[in-house]
């Protein structure tokens, strides 16, 4: 698959607030290449970084120094800024800030009827967005009478109706209750399928698991990175990155120290279970004397 | 200090035709110095119940007494009731305003009008309490501390009143996962080395199940579960139609059960307690 996103040696800066103070470096020289409709996650502490990774994908920062390709275009280029944005949809934290009508479906709208997308087109888009969000039932809701989940779900509508290519979910969790979560998870997987490329940072490492590679960010660069399997199995750079294990590989780690061979390859909950019915089953035939 | 909840309901509008009913007949008592968790979806109405414990605001019916003191009517002074139940807002570091962290948490026990020494022995204990060291952090600015120690400093503000009730909600909301099982354990800790009673509303089941004595569950304004987290994370079925889960651990041997393996699920709320009981299932097996 080709490479979609390309960063070179991003340097990004926070301008000084008052005279006296530095700018305060957050990106340091960070380099990174995400191809076409693979599912990456992006960890790490408070302060890591990662937000602000974000914020340049779609040009919303531009790089102080290095540079950043979206599917070939410059974000620092301003001729490639509506082009780049509408590649790369961003979900944020916390819905309420990107609502921008009072009904779900004006609201999903919003960002095609700006694109001037012909008004027959825009109805077959939204209808598309916002059942690929889940959220089509609730189309003539009022949005602030909707839940948090619901909420991120009508944003994620918003942005997937501007038909991305690339979706950047900013800790679009972490405000949401676990059946929210779930939600949210379960769109991810859905875009994963139809090939749109999409990047997910959070705090939660079950959904890290989930995800085909994983980078993780310290101190504005990368410390480690490659599949789940792999970036898990550093137990010591993933405690000084102030991240935690999965509690699937928290109760493997706590079954090998008991004598029970779990298999590296097993990384999810649901994983594990099966291994462990299935092999206890099975029994070995010395065993069985 | 024991609180009772008696037969609360709480309404926006109450008697008009838009009345909006949040709480609808709560009774619960949280005993003194134990470990209380409320779980429920977003908008079961967790956060306006908390906020009638310490007073913010009142139920439209029912009770709460405090002690022995009846701080729904309206004859106790609220000022008293708040200073002994602590509640730390979701976000609480948005709070911070003073130039420095040992004024910020002093704002709080000066007001109330007590000596210097005591103000400044208060502020070094609260402190201790949350585990910023006070020789490196009381002259500093709250604005240049990490997110976690911010939250920190805004939690030191509140133990400063020394509450006898601390009310956490979502403590550890969008921390990462160091500085999450970090203020978990200072939380746990607070209530061995002061008694108080913790109150700790939140999403993840896996706190929940590992600190709580009591959990409380949430659907729609009702109180519709009760019971230590063994009873409450043992009806699946139930706690997933009200949009929630288990802890991990009890998850993994649900899921080993439906799989068809003969495991029990009592008592499991840990990933430790769930890998001891695979093993003694695993050995039994082999």
């Amino acid at each position: 698959m080709k490479t979609f996103i390309s960063i070179e040696g991003l340097v990004y800066d926070y301008p000084a607030r008052t005279p006296e103070d530095q700018p305060v470096r957050a990106i340091d020289g960070l380099d990174l290449h995400i191809r076409e409709g693979s599912f990456t996650a992006v960890l790490g502490m408070n302060g890591s970084g990662k937000s602000t990774l974000a914020k340049c994908l779609n040009g919303l920062y531009v790089a102080g120094d290095g540079r950043v390709l979206v599917d070939g275009m410059d974000t620092a280029d301003d001729a490639n800024v509506w082009k780049i944005r509408s590649t790369v949809g961003m979900v944020f934290q916390n819905p309420d800030n990107q609502m921008v009508s009072s009904i779900v479906e004006d609201d999903v709208a919003f960002g095609p009827e700006n694109l001037g997308v012909p008004s027959e087109k825009i109805r077959e888009r939204i209808d598309a967005a916002m059942k690929a969000a889940g959220i089509f039932e609730q189309r003539h809701r009022k949005v602030h009478l909707l839940s948090g989940g619901q909420k991120q779900r009508t944003a994620i509508a918003g942005v997937l109706a501007m038909q991305p290519r690339c979706v950047v979910f900013d800790e679009s969790t972490a405000m949401l209750d676990p059946q929210g979560r779930a939600g949210v998870m379960e769109i991810i997987e859905d875009l994963r399928r139809t090939g749109i490329t999409t990047i997910l940072i959070t705090h939660n490492m079950e959904e890290a698991v989930r995800a085909d590679r994983v980078i993780v960010m310290k101190e504005g660069r990368i410390i480690l990175e490659g599949p789940p399997a792999v970036v898990f199995a550093d137990r010591r750079q993933i405690e000084a990155a102030g991240l935690a294990l999965p509690a699937s590989l928290t109760v493997r780690d706590e079954l090998i120290k008991r004598g029970i061979p779990v298999p590296d390859y097993i990384l999810e909950m649901d994983a594990l279970a099966e291994w462990l019915v299935r092999t206890a089953e099975a029994g070995e035939p010395d065993d069985e004397d | 200090m024991r609180i009772e909840v008696r037969n609360i309901s709480f309404s926006y509008n109450p008697g008009q035709p838009d009345e909006a009913k949040i709480l609808d007949g709560i009774s619960f008592a949280v005993e003194s110095g134990t470990f209380t968790g409320i779980i429920g979806h977003t908008g079961s109405g967790k956060t306006t119940l908390v906020q009638q414990l310490n007073g913010l605001l009142k139920p439209s019916s029912g009770t709460i007494l405090a002690g022995d003191a009846d701080i729904t009517s309206g004859k106790v002074p609220m000022a008293d009731i708040r200073r002994k139940i602590g509640l730390v807002f979701q976000y609480p570091e948005y709070q911070l305003f003073e130039e420095t962290v040992a004024e910020d948490i002093a704002f709080g026990p000066r007001n109330t009008g007590m000596p210097e020494e005591e103000i400044e022995a208060r502020t070094r204990e609260a402190m201790k309490l949350v585990g910023l060291e006070y020789e490196q952090f009381a002259g500093r600015s709250p604005f240049e501390l990490s997110g976690g120690q911010k939250r920190r400093a805004a939690i030191a503000g509140v133990l400063a009143m020394k509450p006898e009730v601390l009310i956490m909600d979502e403590p550890a909301a969008g921390l990462d996962p160091g500085a999450h099982t970090a203020i978990l354990e200072m939380i746990e800790n607070i209530r061995k080395e002061t008694g108080c009673s913790i109150i700790l509303v939140s999403h993840n089941m896996d706190d929940i199940g590992r600190y709580c004595d009591q959990v409380l569950v949430l659907d729609h304004g009702r109180l519709v579960l009760s019971g230590t987290p063994d009873e409450v994370f043992g009806r699946a079925g139930e706690l997933a139609s009200y949009g929630l889960g288990l802890p991990s651990g009890r998850a993994l041997i649900r899921r080993m059960q439906a799989l068809g393996a003969a495991i029990p699920e009592e008592g499991i709320l840990t990933e430790e307690q769930a890998a001891d009981a695979i093993e003694a299932w695993w050995k039994e097996k082999r």
